[in-house]
Protein backbone atom coordinates (compact mmCIF):
# COMPACT_ATOMS: atom_id res chain seq x y z
CA UNK A 1 0.00 0.00 0.00
CA UNK A 2 2.73 2.64 0.78
CA UNK A 3 4.68 1.31 -2.50
CA UNK A 4 1.37 2.21 -3.93
CA UNK A 5 1.67 5.58 -2.80
CA UNK A 6 5.29 6.41 -3.31
CA UNK A 7 4.83 5.50 -7.07
CA UNK A 8 2.50 8.19 -8.03
CA UNK A 9 4.88 10.87 -7.02
CA UNK A 10 7.39 8.87 -8.50
CA UNK A 11 5.68 8.72 -11.87
CA UNK A 12 4.34 12.25 -11.46
CA UNK A 13 8.38 13.25 -11.12
CA UNK A 14 9.49 10.89 -14.17
CA UNK A 15 6.70 12.58 -16.42
CA UNK A 16 7.87 16.41 -15.49
CA UNK A 17 11.83 15.28 -15.89
CA UNK A 18 10.83 13.79 -19.48
CA UNK A 19 8.23 16.92 -20.27
CA UNK A 20 11.14 19.28 -19.19
CA UNK A 21 13.65 16.84 -21.78
CA UNK A 22 11.42 17.41 -24.57
CA UNK A 23 10.48 20.89 -23.81
CA UNK A 24 14.27 21.29 -23.50
CA UNK A 25 14.87 19.38 -26.75
CA UNK A 26 12.61 21.07 -28.88
CA UNK A 27 13.68 24.89 -27.58
CA UNK A 28 16.91 23.92 -28.51
CA UNK A 29 15.43 22.77 -31.97
CA UNK A 30 13.35 25.84 -32.68
CA UNK A 31 15.75 28.84 -32.95
CA UNK A 32 17.51 26.75 -35.35
CA UNK A 33 14.11 26.37 -37.17
CA UNK A 34 13.68 29.94 -36.77
CA UNK A 35 17.25 30.59 -37.94
CA UNK A 36 17.02 28.61 -41.18
CA UNK A 37 13.92 30.48 -41.44
CA UNK A 38 15.41 33.69 -41.20
CA UNK A 39 18.40 32.10 -44.07
CA UNK A 40 16.26 31.02 -45.96
CA UNK A 41 14.37 34.19 -46.70
CA UNK A 42 17.78 35.96 -47.10
CA UNK A 43 18.68 33.60 -49.69
CA UNK A 44 15.79 33.73 -51.34
CA UNK A 45 15.56 37.47 -51.39
CA UNK A 46 18.96 37.35 -52.30
CA UNK A 47 18.57 34.91 -54.94
CA UNK A 48 15.44 36.98 -56.21
CA UNK A 49 18.17 40.09 -56.66
CA UNK A 50 20.88 37.99 -58.24
CA UNK A 51 17.85 36.50 -61.21
CA UNK A 52 17.19 40.00 -62.22
CA UNK A 53 19.71 41.07 -65.04
CA UNK A 54 23.03 42.47 -64.42
CA UNK A 55 22.35 46.12 -64.94
CA UNK A 56 25.89 48.67 -64.39
CA UNK A 57 25.14 51.88 -63.22
CA UNK A 58 24.01 54.73 -65.56
CA UNK A 59 26.91 56.18 -67.38
CA UNK A 60 26.12 59.22 -69.10
CA UNK A 61 28.17 59.91 -72.18
CA UNK A 62 30.88 62.51 -71.60
CA UNK A 63 32.51 61.95 -74.54
CA UNK A 64 33.61 65.21 -76.58
CA UNK A 65 30.82 65.95 -78.94
CA UNK A 66 32.11 67.34 -82.26
CA UNK A 67 31.09 70.68 -83.51
CA UNK A 68 30.62 71.62 -87.30
CA UNK A 69 34.19 72.74 -88.42
CA UNK A 70 33.32 75.46 -90.36
CA UNK A 71 36.22 76.41 -93.26
CA UNK A 72 34.16 77.81 -95.75
CA UNK A 73 35.10 80.88 -94.67
CA UNK A 74 38.94 80.34 -95.31
CA UNK A 75 39.88 82.09 -99.18
CA UNK A 76 42.19 79.89 -100.44
CA UNK A 77 45.03 81.88 -102.01
CA UNK A 78 47.85 79.16 -103.54
CA UNK A 79 47.74 76.88 -106.21
CA UNK A 80 48.85 73.56 -105.02
CA UNK A 81 48.79 72.33 -101.67
CA UNK A 82 51.75 69.75 -100.61
CA UNK A 83 54.88 67.85 -102.35
CA UNK A 84 54.40 64.48 -104.20
CA UNK A 85 56.61 61.71 -104.31
CA UNK A 86 56.23 58.80 -106.18
CA UNK A 87 57.72 55.21 -105.35
CA UNK A 88 58.26 52.36 -106.89
CA UNK A 89 56.21 49.81 -103.72
CA UNK A 90 54.37 47.21 -104.99
CA UNK A 91 52.03 46.77 -102.07
CA UNK A 92 49.81 43.62 -103.42
CA UNK A 93 51.95 41.07 -101.48
CA UNK A 94 52.33 42.62 -98.22
CA UNK A 95 48.33 43.12 -98.37
CA UNK A 96 47.24 39.53 -99.53
CA UNK A 97 49.91 37.84 -96.62
CA UNK A 98 48.06 40.53 -93.91
CA UNK A 99 44.55 39.58 -95.37
CA UNK A 100 45.46 35.64 -94.75
CA UNK A 101 46.93 36.45 -91.54
CA UNK A 102 43.89 38.30 -90.14
CA UNK A 103 41.25 36.11 -91.79
CA UNK B 1 42.78 49.47 -106.51
CA UNK B 2 40.74 52.45 -104.55
CA UNK B 3 41.55 53.09 -100.87
CA UNK B 4 44.00 55.82 -98.83
CA UNK B 5 46.43 55.74 -96.05
CA UNK B 6 46.62 58.87 -93.89
CA UNK B 7 49.31 59.36 -91.62
CA UNK B 8 48.03 62.29 -89.54
CA UNK B 9 51.19 63.63 -87.64
CA UNK B 10 52.25 66.67 -85.44
CA UNK B 11 54.68 67.75 -88.14
CA UNK B 12 54.04 66.45 -90.94
CA UNK B 13 50.44 65.15 -92.87
CA UNK B 14 51.25 62.12 -95.08
CA UNK B 15 48.40 60.60 -98.09
CA UNK B 16 49.41 57.56 -99.40
CA UNK B 17 47.70 56.03 -103.01
CA UNK B 18 48.50 52.56 -104.37
CA UNK B 19 48.79 53.42 -108.24
CA UNK B 20 48.95 49.86 -109.26
CA UNK B 21 52.63 48.94 -108.83
CA UNK B 22 53.86 52.61 -107.35
CA UNK B 23 52.97 54.33 -104.30
CA UNK B 24 52.03 58.03 -104.85
CA UNK B 25 52.90 60.21 -101.35
CA UNK B 26 51.56 63.55 -100.61
CA UNK B 27 53.48 65.47 -97.61
CA UNK B 28 52.85 68.97 -96.38
CA UNK B 29 54.20 70.42 -92.89
CA UNK B 30 51.58 70.60 -90.82
CA UNK B 31 52.23 74.33 -89.35
CA UNK B 32 50.18 77.93 -89.29
CA UNK B 33 51.28 81.11 -88.69
CA UNK B 34 48.79 84.04 -88.28
CA UNK B 35 49.33 87.84 -89.44
CA UNK B 36 46.37 90.21 -88.30
CA UNK B 37 46.86 93.20 -90.49
CA UNK B 38 45.63 96.34 -88.45
CA UNK B 39 45.42 98.71 -91.48
CA UNK B 40 43.84 98.44 -95.54
CA UNK B 41 47.15 99.22 -96.46
CA UNK B 42 48.49 96.86 -94.48
CA UNK B 43 46.29 93.85 -95.51
CA UNK B 44 47.49 95.31 -99.66
CA UNK B 45 51.36 95.14 -98.56
CA UNK B 46 50.97 91.75 -96.38
CA UNK B 47 49.31 89.94 -99.71
CA UNK B 48 51.45 91.52 -101.75
CA UNK B 49 54.56 90.28 -99.85
CA UNK B 50 52.68 86.51 -99.71
CA UNK B 51 52.76 86.23 -103.68
CA UNK B 52 53.71 82.49 -104.59
CA UNK B 53 53.57 81.27 -100.64
CA UNK B 54 50.51 78.95 -99.24
CA UNK B 55 48.44 80.76 -97.57
CA UNK B 56 44.50 81.63 -97.02
CA UNK B 57 42.55 84.69 -95.89
CA UNK B 58 40.38 84.59 -92.92
CA UNK B 59 36.74 86.49 -92.98
CA UNK B 60 38.55 88.64 -90.42
CA UNK B 61 40.97 89.66 -92.91
CA UNK B 62 44.11 87.71 -91.49
CA UNK B 63 46.40 85.84 -93.01
CA UNK B 64 46.90 81.95 -92.00
CA UNK B 65 50.16 80.88 -93.76
CA UNK B 66 50.31 77.13 -93.98
CA UNK B 67 53.30 74.76 -93.97
CA UNK B 68 56.94 75.27 -94.55
CA UNK B 69 56.01 79.05 -95.11
CA UNK B 70 54.50 79.27 -92.27
CA UNK B 71 57.71 77.99 -90.33
CA UNK B 72 59.87 80.64 -92.86
CA UNK B 73 57.47 82.80 -92.53
CA UNK B 74 57.49 82.83 -88.14
CA UNK B 75 61.68 82.32 -88.05
CA UNK B 76 61.58 85.91 -90.37
CA UNK B 77 59.34 87.48 -87.84
CA UNK B 78 61.63 86.09 -84.81
CA UNK B 79 59.14 84.02 -83.58
CA UNK B 80 57.26 80.62 -83.27
CA UNK B 81 55.22 78.78 -86.06
CA UNK B 82 51.72 77.29 -84.39
CA UNK B 83 50.94 74.01 -84.75
CA UNK B 84 47.19 72.65 -85.23
CA UNK B 85 48.34 69.15 -83.42
CA UNK B 86 50.17 68.77 -80.17
CA UNK B 87 51.49 65.85 -79.36
CA UNK B 88 49.47 63.82 -81.73
CA UNK B 89 46.45 65.02 -81.08
CA UNK B 90 44.69 68.07 -82.42
CA UNK B 91 45.83 70.49 -79.97
CA UNK B 92 43.39 71.89 -76.90
CA UNK B 93 45.78 75.01 -76.64
CA UNK B 94 45.32 76.40 -80.27
CA UNK B 95 42.30 78.23 -80.61
CA UNK B 96 42.46 77.85 -84.44
CA UNK B 97 43.68 74.22 -84.35
CA UNK B 98 40.66 72.51 -85.44
CA UNK B 99 39.62 74.92 -88.35
CA UNK B 100 43.16 74.85 -89.63
CA UNK B 101 43.39 70.85 -89.25
CA UNK B 102 40.47 70.25 -91.20
CA UNK B 103 41.70 72.86 -93.87
CA UNK B 104 45.05 71.31 -94.16
CA UNK B 105 43.15 67.51 -94.39
CA UNK B 106 40.49 68.45 -96.95
CA UNK B 107 42.92 70.63 -98.80
CA UNK B 108 45.48 67.01 -98.61
CA UNK B 109 43.22 63.96 -99.15
CA UNK B 110 40.88 66.05 -101.32
CA UNK B 111 37.04 64.56 -102.68
CA UNK B 112 36.83 60.44 -102.44
CA UNK B 113 37.47 58.44 -105.74
CA UNK B 114 34.12 56.83 -104.64
CA UNK B 115 31.49 56.87 -102.54
CA UNK B 116 32.90 55.75 -99.33
CA UNK B 117 36.58 54.93 -100.26
CA UNK B 118 38.47 53.13 -97.38
CA UNK B 119 41.06 55.47 -95.50
CA UNK B 120 42.47 54.75 -92.97
CA UNK B 121 44.24 57.04 -90.84
CA UNK B 122 46.84 57.07 -87.97
CA UNK B 123 46.14 57.83 -84.29
CA UNK B 124 48.83 57.45 -80.91
CA UNK B 125 48.53 55.42 -78.54
CA UNK B 126 47.82 56.61 -74.72
CA UNK B 127 51.03 57.86 -73.27
CA UNK B 128 52.37 55.93 -70.23
CA UNK B 129 54.67 58.78 -68.94
CA UNK B 130 52.04 61.21 -68.60
CA UNK B 131 48.50 61.88 -67.31
CA UNK B 132 47.14 64.98 -69.59
CA UNK B 133 43.48 66.14 -69.55
CA UNK B 134 43.65 67.91 -72.97
CA UNK B 135 45.28 64.32 -74.24
CA UNK B 136 41.74 62.98 -75.73
CA UNK B 137 42.19 60.45 -78.67
CA UNK B 138 39.15 59.79 -78.78
CA UNK B 139 37.62 63.45 -79.24
CA UNK B 140 40.94 63.33 -82.01
CA UNK B 141 39.66 60.63 -83.93
CA UNK B 142 36.07 61.83 -84.43
CA UNK B 143 37.29 65.54 -85.27
CA UNK B 144 39.38 63.40 -88.41
CA UNK B 145 36.93 60.98 -89.23
CA UNK B 146 33.99 64.13 -89.43
CA UNK B 147 36.45 65.79 -91.70
CA UNK B 148 37.24 62.87 -93.60
CA UNK B 149 33.36 61.74 -94.21
CA UNK B 150 32.73 65.66 -95.15
CA UNK B 151 35.23 64.49 -98.19
CA UNK B 152 33.64 61.35 -98.71
CA UNK B 153 35.53 58.86 -97.21
CA UNK B 154 34.90 55.48 -94.76
CA UNK B 155 37.76 56.60 -92.64
CA UNK B 156 39.01 54.35 -89.77
CA UNK B 157 41.59 54.50 -87.34
CA UNK B 158 44.56 52.02 -86.48
CA UNK B 159 47.38 53.09 -83.68
CA UNK B 160 50.39 55.01 -85.30
CA UNK B 161 53.27 52.26 -84.92
CA UNK B 162 50.79 49.44 -85.77
CA UNK B 163 50.74 50.70 -89.31
CA UNK B 164 54.13 50.79 -88.83
CA UNK B 165 54.60 46.94 -88.21
CA UNK B 166 52.21 46.18 -91.39
CA UNK B 167 54.92 48.64 -93.77
CA UNK B 168 57.92 47.83 -92.55
CA UNK B 169 57.48 43.66 -90.71
CA UNK B 170 56.62 41.80 -93.48
CA UNK B 171 59.36 39.58 -94.03
CA UNK B 172 59.51 38.53 -90.40
CA UNK B 173 55.73 37.31 -90.52
CA UNK B 174 54.71 40.42 -89.12
CA UNK B 175 56.25 39.91 -85.73
CA UNK B 176 58.76 42.36 -84.19
CA UNK B 177 58.56 46.39 -82.42
CA UNK B 178 58.57 49.13 -84.31
CA UNK B 179 58.64 52.20 -82.68
CA UNK B 180 57.42 55.57 -84.25
CA UNK B 181 58.97 58.57 -83.37
CA UNK B 182 57.34 61.45 -84.44
CA UNK B 183 57.52 65.32 -83.24
CA UNK B 184 54.98 65.27 -80.81
CA UNK B 185 55.27 61.40 -79.43
CA UNK B 186 56.75 58.28 -79.82
CA UNK B 187 54.79 55.27 -80.35
CA UNK B 188 55.15 51.83 -79.72
CA UNK B 189 53.84 48.48 -80.73
CA UNK B 190 54.93 44.91 -79.94
CA UNK B 191 53.22 42.41 -82.84
CA UNK B 192 52.82 38.89 -83.05
CA UNK B 193 52.07 37.30 -86.70
CA UNK B 194 50.07 40.31 -87.31
CA UNK B 195 48.40 41.00 -84.31
CA UNK B 196 49.33 44.00 -81.65
CA UNK B 197 49.89 42.27 -78.42
CA UNK B 198 51.39 46.12 -76.52
CA UNK B 199 50.52 49.49 -77.56
CA UNK B 200 51.93 52.33 -75.75
CA UNK B 201 53.73 55.94 -76.30
CA UNK B 202 55.82 58.71 -74.43
CA UNK B 203 55.43 62.12 -74.92
CA UNK B 204 58.81 63.24 -74.95
CA UNK B 205 60.27 63.62 -78.90
CA UNK B 206 61.57 66.10 -81.59
CA UNK B 207 58.85 68.84 -80.11
CA UNK B 208 60.65 68.49 -76.85
CA UNK B 209 64.59 68.30 -78.34
CA UNK B 210 63.57 71.81 -80.11
CA UNK B 211 61.95 73.12 -76.65
CA UNK B 212 65.21 72.32 -74.68
CA UNK B 213 67.45 73.47 -77.20
CA UNK B 214 65.15 76.65 -77.41
CA UNK B 215 65.47 77.73 -73.67
CA UNK B 216 69.35 76.33 -73.58
CA UNK B 217 70.25 78.73 -76.36
CA UNK B 218 67.43 81.65 -76.67
CA UNK B 219 66.54 80.90 -79.66
CA UNK B 220 62.66 80.27 -81.07
CA UNK B 221 61.68 76.86 -81.19
CA UNK B 222 61.09 77.80 -85.41
CA UNK B 223 65.08 78.36 -85.35
CA UNK B 224 65.99 75.15 -83.55
CA UNK B 225 63.37 73.34 -85.74
CA UNK B 226 65.21 74.37 -89.06
CA UNK B 227 68.97 74.15 -87.44
CA UNK B 228 67.58 70.61 -86.67
CA UNK B 229 66.36 69.58 -89.50
CA UNK B 230 69.10 71.67 -92.18
CA UNK B 231 72.21 71.30 -89.82
CA UNK B 232 74.83 68.92 -90.30
CA UNK B 233 75.31 67.16 -87.02
CA UNK B 234 76.25 63.55 -85.32
CA UNK B 235 74.24 62.86 -82.27
CA UNK B 236 77.02 62.31 -79.51
CA UNK B 237 79.65 64.30 -81.64
CA UNK B 238 80.68 67.96 -80.74
CA UNK B 239 79.61 70.75 -82.78
CA UNK B 240 80.44 74.25 -83.13
CA UNK B 241 77.17 75.35 -83.77
CA UNK B 242 75.49 76.05 -80.28
CA UNK B 243 71.81 75.29 -81.09
CA UNK B 244 73.25 71.76 -83.10
CA UNK B 245 75.48 70.97 -79.93
CA UNK B 246 72.63 71.66 -77.60
CA UNK B 247 70.15 69.52 -80.13
CA UNK B 248 72.64 67.01 -79.93
CA UNK B 249 72.80 66.47 -75.84
CA UNK B 250 69.02 66.26 -76.19
CA UNK B 251 68.95 63.81 -78.68
CA UNK B 252 71.38 61.62 -76.35
CA UNK B 253 69.02 62.48 -73.58
CA UNK B 254 65.87 61.46 -75.28
CA UNK B 255 67.21 58.02 -76.74
CA UNK B 256 68.35 57.08 -72.95
CA UNK B 257 64.50 58.35 -71.80
CA UNK B 258 62.99 56.41 -74.58
CA UNK B 259 65.04 53.34 -74.20
CA UNK B 260 64.47 53.08 -70.31
CA UNK B 261 60.71 54.15 -70.79
CA UNK B 262 60.96 50.88 -73.34
CA UNK B 263 62.54 48.74 -70.85
CA UNK B 264 60.59 49.64 -68.08
CA UNK B 265 57.01 49.64 -70.06
CA UNK B 266 57.92 46.01 -71.33
CA UNK B 267 59.48 44.18 -68.45
CA UNK B 268 56.93 42.00 -66.78
CA UNK B 269 54.22 43.18 -69.18
CA UNK B 270 51.61 40.58 -68.84
CA UNK B 271 50.45 41.10 -72.69
CA UNK B 272 54.07 40.66 -73.81
CA UNK B 273 54.11 37.11 -75.72
CA UNK B 274 56.78 34.75 -75.24
CA UNK B 275 58.64 34.89 -78.73
CA UNK B 276 60.62 31.93 -79.84
CA UNK B 277 62.93 34.34 -81.94
CA UNK B 278 65.00 37.05 -81.22
CA UNK B 279 63.23 40.03 -82.61
CA UNK B 280 63.09 42.98 -85.05
CA UNK B 281 62.65 46.55 -83.57
CA UNK B 282 62.23 48.85 -86.60
CA UNK B 283 62.32 52.71 -86.32
CA UNK B 284 60.66 55.24 -88.14
CA UNK B 285 59.44 58.74 -87.94
CA UNK B 286 61.08 62.42 -88.78
CA UNK B 287 62.89 62.63 -85.29
CA UNK B 288 65.00 59.45 -86.09
CA UNK B 289 66.60 60.57 -89.05
CA UNK B 290 69.23 62.60 -86.85
CA UNK B 291 73.03 60.66 -87.89
CA UNK B 292 73.50 58.54 -85.03
CA UNK B 293 70.13 58.16 -83.58
CA UNK B 294 69.81 54.15 -84.51
CA UNK B 295 73.21 53.13 -83.51
CA UNK B 296 72.76 54.93 -80.17
CA UNK B 297 69.25 53.58 -79.68
CA UNK B 298 70.86 49.98 -80.24
CA UNK B 299 73.49 51.04 -77.55
CA UNK B 300 70.94 52.22 -75.06
CA UNK B 301 68.54 49.17 -75.21
CA UNK B 302 71.45 47.04 -74.05
CA UNK B 303 72.66 49.62 -71.48
CA UNK B 304 69.25 50.08 -69.94
CA UNK B 305 68.39 46.25 -69.75
CA UNK B 306 65.69 45.89 -72.49
CA UNK B 307 63.80 42.73 -71.21
CA UNK B 308 63.44 40.75 -74.75
CA UNK B 309 66.35 39.25 -76.96
CA UNK B 310 66.86 41.67 -80.31
CA UNK B 311 67.87 40.61 -83.45
CA UNK B 312 68.41 43.60 -84.65
CA UNK B 313 67.69 47.64 -84.54
CA UNK B 314 66.76 48.69 -87.93
CA UNK B 315 66.16 52.00 -89.70
CA UNK B 316 62.37 51.78 -91.89
CA UNK B 317 63.43 52.28 -95.45
CA UNK B 318 61.52 55.32 -95.78
CA UNK B 319 61.04 56.85 -92.29
CA UNK B 320 58.79 59.83 -93.24
CA UNK B 321 56.57 57.16 -95.61
CA UNK B 322 56.42 54.10 -93.51
CA UNK B 323 53.58 55.06 -91.28
CA UNK B 324 51.57 56.58 -94.29
CA UNK B 325 52.27 53.25 -95.95
CA UNK B 326 51.06 51.04 -93.04
CA UNK B 327 48.07 52.73 -93.42
CA UNK B 328 47.45 51.83 -96.99
CA UNK B 329 48.25 48.46 -96.86
CA UNK B 330 45.66 48.37 -93.72
CA UNK B 331 42.91 49.92 -96.14
CA UNK B 332 43.59 47.44 -98.65
CA UNK B 333 42.90 44.78 -96.23
CA UNK B 334 39.63 46.15 -95.38
CA UNK B 335 38.44 45.94 -98.90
Amino acid sequence: MLDNIYILPVVIVVIIIYAFLIGYLIGKKTPHVLDNMKNNSFVFSKQKISDQPQVDAPKIDSTKFVTKIATDNLEKKYNELGDIQTTSENISESVNKLKKKKS
Amino acid sequence: MAGCGLDVGTSFIVLSKDNGGSVEYKDFRDAFYIIKPTTPVATKMIEKGLSGKVFIKDSDGSFIILGKDAIEKAIERNDTANRPMYRGVVSAKEKDAKRVLAFILKEVVGTASEPNEKLVFCVPAQPIDQEDEDFDVGYHEDVVKTVLAECGYDARAINEAEALCYAELEQDDYTGIAISCGAGMTNVCVMLNGEPTVVFSTTKSGDWIDRMSAVATGESDSVVQAEKEGGNFTIGDPNDNPVLSAVSVYYERLIDYTTKQLAHALTGHKSVPKFKNPLKIVIAGGTSQAKGYIELFRNQLLVNNFPLEVKEVVHANDPIHAVAKGCLIASQVLQ
